[in-house]
């Protein structure tokens, strides 16, 4: 007989118990965290197994697969095809181009890239839309006018378009706002552009639930007490917000990476030589009729890492808050209701 | 789309008057455009892999911006419509016949054809060849040191304030007299160049790219759209006028061209097996090259070989490039091997700056490949500054020759950014001097006359550093060299000063201001409706859309 959760379990032990109960999410954890190891691992790769480094060239090279001699890339520009343990685990997945890479080693450096921008990029765009939530939450009035409206135009905008233009803009000339100064490649341009164009999407719900929970008896006892604003917000809201943020952030890895895949895929996001699995697939398209693997790969790794996170978040979500979905619709009604009264409408 | 005429009457009617125009024809088939096989008529689908640099004559110093406005504005010289050599024959355009050149090679005189008009039917007089000029130059033009030595030309470059007294021009006769301050034996093959076509004088001195000026030849621009690609009509004023009054000149057999910049080299490819497009400007991928050699060499496709140097450019006048012995160990740094491969093969290695088959070009090779001793040239010139920035376009394979070169400095110790520029714009954001950190990048070169001068004053010329569309990105400012330049420049090329240029080359290369490593060929790709024969490959202007003809 199943036994009721007991009244000493914190909610995050029951939390963590429904969570291994979905064993789609666990099993999608677990992909996840292989596909962390294996863009760990890519050092380990590409000095032991490889030889090589993500951007270093081999085009005019040799390799002796199986006892035979062969060019990494033959003089009509064909690169090498995928050799596995032929040539020691050199070009296993082949070269990437025409400048003869390897496409393993890359595919691995790609990972840890669009890895470091998604969580980067998500981890900045949460941070920010918990302080833009709470304060437009909290204050209201006027203080959440200007918010809402500003995440309205940045929502209403076309997300994608303005930030591919930002990042050809910015891939040429780079970033200086004087107090920081950002290279044409630098790794930040893409975080930057895809976390503040993301903000809505975590910034709007964050604001319902501020405006839902900032009327609870909790709230008006710490105002009560005295508390100010500061210490209401984050002391006593935060805490309350912690699953949301949890499940969005997860989901927003997600988007973000591809969101960097479609910027690098365009020649917007992370710039050569360095690789992403999107720049990984815009080399790949040139060469789909002869190595389509070069296309695919990359392609296969953004589909794996977007689909586990989302069913990861997605268990997150079922597991932290199982009245999720009453209490968004609660909030998004409540923030309605506050917009009609107080100009803050969305 | 190709416009289709009612069968076999109009097939039938449409042959026996292409073989009636071919008969009245002077010209033979391999020189002209109108080689009468096919259907007259239709409208061309073509594509490029990026728009031109600009769309204004004046201005315009690429492939893709020659090869769009060569049947548009005709200079008053201009290259004669054949293919390989016989195309770089300087032949009358506006002119009624080549210059007669007095005073010892100072004085060029030549007469307007009477009757020409602009296609919005504003009479061409000779002054508009005068304003022609001034505004080449007030636009700041790479082309224009090639005209700077017209007397008070550089005067006017400064102040930009004419009227340029060296050129005297009479409106009512049609004569144009240009004075130079000195001999110049390229000036005949310069004035077959369109940045000093004619326009009409009230042209707005401003890029035009948008909205291009009115037309001398059989076709005008009728619509730009910057980026994405722009439209031909014939010119009205073409039958009525100018076709009468250079009845050499091709008039072109179809009616009307669309074009379109298409970026994925790859689906252009697509595009024109499967009769979407009916020609590409460029030339197919690397990726595809061999398969579209083997399929359709012959039929659709056919190679063309040019008279061009692919080369990487470091600035002569910033560290760490300033410092000889940094570029001469980045020159035996280069594979032009490697290169080869990276081109797919569509890349002959050399060395140097002059490419075979131009005038003057003998094989040297004065940096063989040798990474270590680069690697110890680098030690012992202990470069002040490493931090570098490569600058190439996006345009495959020139974008792997950015990152080949890329990390080829990374390999001799150099802290490098790496920036890849869209192709639409790469040159004009190189060529301006405020741009920051030109340091080294790629580029190329294709002839735009057979005369070696084009390959050293426009390029590696000190008077040539330009504030906006600099073609010098070496920044080479030696005087010594100046004055080579503009001494062989001022003679008549033959076999002494060809030999003087082959010194050159190697004096220049052993200042190594580049890394020269190929010379290119490039290609006629065509759908299966286009009479691949009738297509004319010109050694200046790339493809004539006159030659261009529906099977």
């Amino acid at each position: 007989m199943p036994t009721e959760p007991s009244a000493e379990r914190g909610p995050w032990s029951l939390a963590l118990r429904r969570f291994l109960r979905n064993r789609l999410a666990v099993a999608f954890l677990g992909v996840f965290l292989l596909i962390v190891v294996f863009v760990l691992a890519a050092p380990l790769w590409a000095d032991h197994v490889a030889h090589t480094g993500p951007n270093e060239e081999h085009t005019v090279e040799q390799i002796t697969v199986d006892g035979e001699q062969k060019d990494v890339v033959t003089p009509e520009g064909k690169p090498i095809g995928p050799q596995w343990f032929g040539a020691d685990g050199k070009f296993f997945l082949g070269a990437d181009s025409r400048l003869g890479r390897d496409e393993m080693v890359r595919l691995m450096y790609g990972g840890r890239t669009s890895l470091l921008v998604g969580i980067t990029a998500a981890l900045l765009a949460t941070i920010l839309a918990i302080v833009l939530g709470l304060l437009a939450g909290y204050f209201r009035g006027w203080v959440d006018s200007l918010i809402a409206r500003t995440l309205d135009t940045i929502w209403s905008l076309p997300v994608f378009l303005i930030g591919l233009s930002f990042g050809i803009a910015l891939a040429v000339g780079g970033l200086d706002l004087g107090f920081v100064e950002l290279s044409g490649g630098s790794l930040w341009i893409p975080i930057l552009i895809i976390s503040i164009f993301t903000v809505p999407y975590i910034a709007r719900p964050i604001r319902g639930e501020v405006l839902a929970l900032s009327e609870k008896e909790f709230v008006e006892a710490a105002i009560a007490q005295g508390a100010s604003p500061g210490r209401v917000m984050f002391t006593e809201i935060l805490p309350n917000l912690a699953s949301t943020v949890i499940v969005f952030f997860t989901l927003m890895i997600a988007n973000s990476m591809l969101f960097e895949a479609g910027l690098s895929f365009l020649g917007a996001g992370v710039q050569p030589p360095n690789s992403s699995w999107g720049t990984m697939i815009t080399v790949g398209v040139e060469l789909l009729r002869i190595q389509p693997l070069l296309a695919i790969l990359p392609g296969a790794m953004i589909m794996l890492t977007v689909l586990a996170l989302n069913i990861v978040g997605d268990g997150l979500r079922d597991a932290l808050d199982p009245r999720g979905k009453a209490r968004m619709d609660a909030a998004l009604q409540f923030e309605a209701q506050a917009g009609a009264g107080g100009g803050a409408a969305i | 789309m190709k416009k289709l005429g009612a069968p076999i009457a109009v097939l039938v009617l449409a042959a026996v008057a292409a073989l009636g125009l071919a008969s009245c024809g002077g010209g033979s088939d391999s020189t002209s455009g109108d080689s009468g096989g096919g259907q007259k008529g239709g409208t061309l689908n073509g594509t490029y892999g990026s728009f031109p640099d600009y769309l204004d004559p004046a201005i315009s110093y690429t492939a893709e911006g020659w090869t769009a406005m060569a049947d548009v504005y005709i200079p008053l010289l201009t290259y004669k419509h054949a293919n390989g050599e016989e195309g770089s024959e300087v032949v009358p355009g506006l002119a009624e016949d080549l210059p007669k050149i007095t005073n010892g090679g100072k004085t060029y005189t030549l007469k307007l054809r009477p009757g020409l008009k602009y296609s919005d039917g504003t009479p061409v007089k000779a002054s508009d060849f005068r304003f022609a000029v001034e505004r080449m130059i007030q636009l700041n033009s790479g082309g224009s040191p090639f005209y700077l030595t017209i007397e008070g030309a550089e005067d006017f470059a400064k102040t930009k304030k004419g009227p340029i007294p060296g050129i005297k021009t009479n409106d009512k006769t049609g004569e144009i007299v240009v004075n130079l301050e000195g001999p110049r034996g390229t000036f005949t093959n310069e004035l077959g160049l369109m940045f000093v076509a004619p326009l009409p004088p009230d042209t707005p001195v401003e890029d035009l790219s948008a909205n291009p000026p009115p037309a001398t030849g059989p076709y005008m621009i009728t619509k730009s759209q910057p980026g994405k690609g722009w439209e031909y009509e014939r010119n009205p004023y073409w039958a009525k006028a100018n076709g009468k009054a250079m009845p050499d000149y091709p008039e072109g057999v179809i009616d009307s061209a669309k074009m379109t910049v298409i970026r994925n080299p790859e689906s252009q490819v697509d595009d024109i097996e499967q009769g979407t497009y009916q020609w590409m400007q460029n030339p197919p991928p690397s990726s595809r090259y061999a398969e579209v050699k083997e399929k359709y060499e012959g039929t659709q496709y056919r190679p063309e070989s040019t008279v061009s140097t692919y080369y990487f450019w470091m600035n002569t006048q910033k560290p760490p490039f300033d410092d000889l012995k940094v570029r001469q160990a980045v020159n035996h740094a280069i594979d032009a091997k490697a290169l080869e491969r990276i081109y797919a093969g569509q890349i002959t290695a050399t060395q140097q700056i002059l490419p075979p088959g131009m005038p003057g070009y003998e094989k040297f090779e004065l940096y063989p490949y040798d990474l270590d001793k680069a690697k110890q040239m680098i030690k012992e010139a202990n470069p002040s500054d490493m931090d570098i920035t490569v600058w190439t376009d996006t345009e495959s394979p020139n974008n792997e020759g950015g990152e080949y070169l890329n990390e080829v400095l990374k390999d001799l110790g150099f802290n490098t950014t790496f920036k890849i520029l869209n192709a639409d714009n790469y040159f004009t954001v190189i060529g301006n001097a405020t741009t920051p950190d030109l340091d080294a990048g790629w580029s190329d070169w294709f002839q735009d006359y057979p005369h070696p001068n084009d390959f050293f004053q426009p390029l590696l010329a000190g008077e040539s550093i330009l504030p906006t569309n600099n073609g010098n990105f070496a920044k080479l400012d030696d005087p010594a060299i100046n004055q080579k330049i503009n001494e062989l420049g001022a003679e008549q090329l033959g076999p002494e000063q060809e030999e003087a240029y082959k010194e050159l080359d190697k004096e220049i290369m052993e200042l190594a201001p580049w890394a020269p490593y190929g010379t290119r060929t490039l290609s006629t790709f065509v759908s299966d409706e286009i009479d691949l024969d009738s297509v004319i490959f010109n050694p200046t202007f790339g493809h004539y859309l006159t030659s261009f003809e529906f099977k």
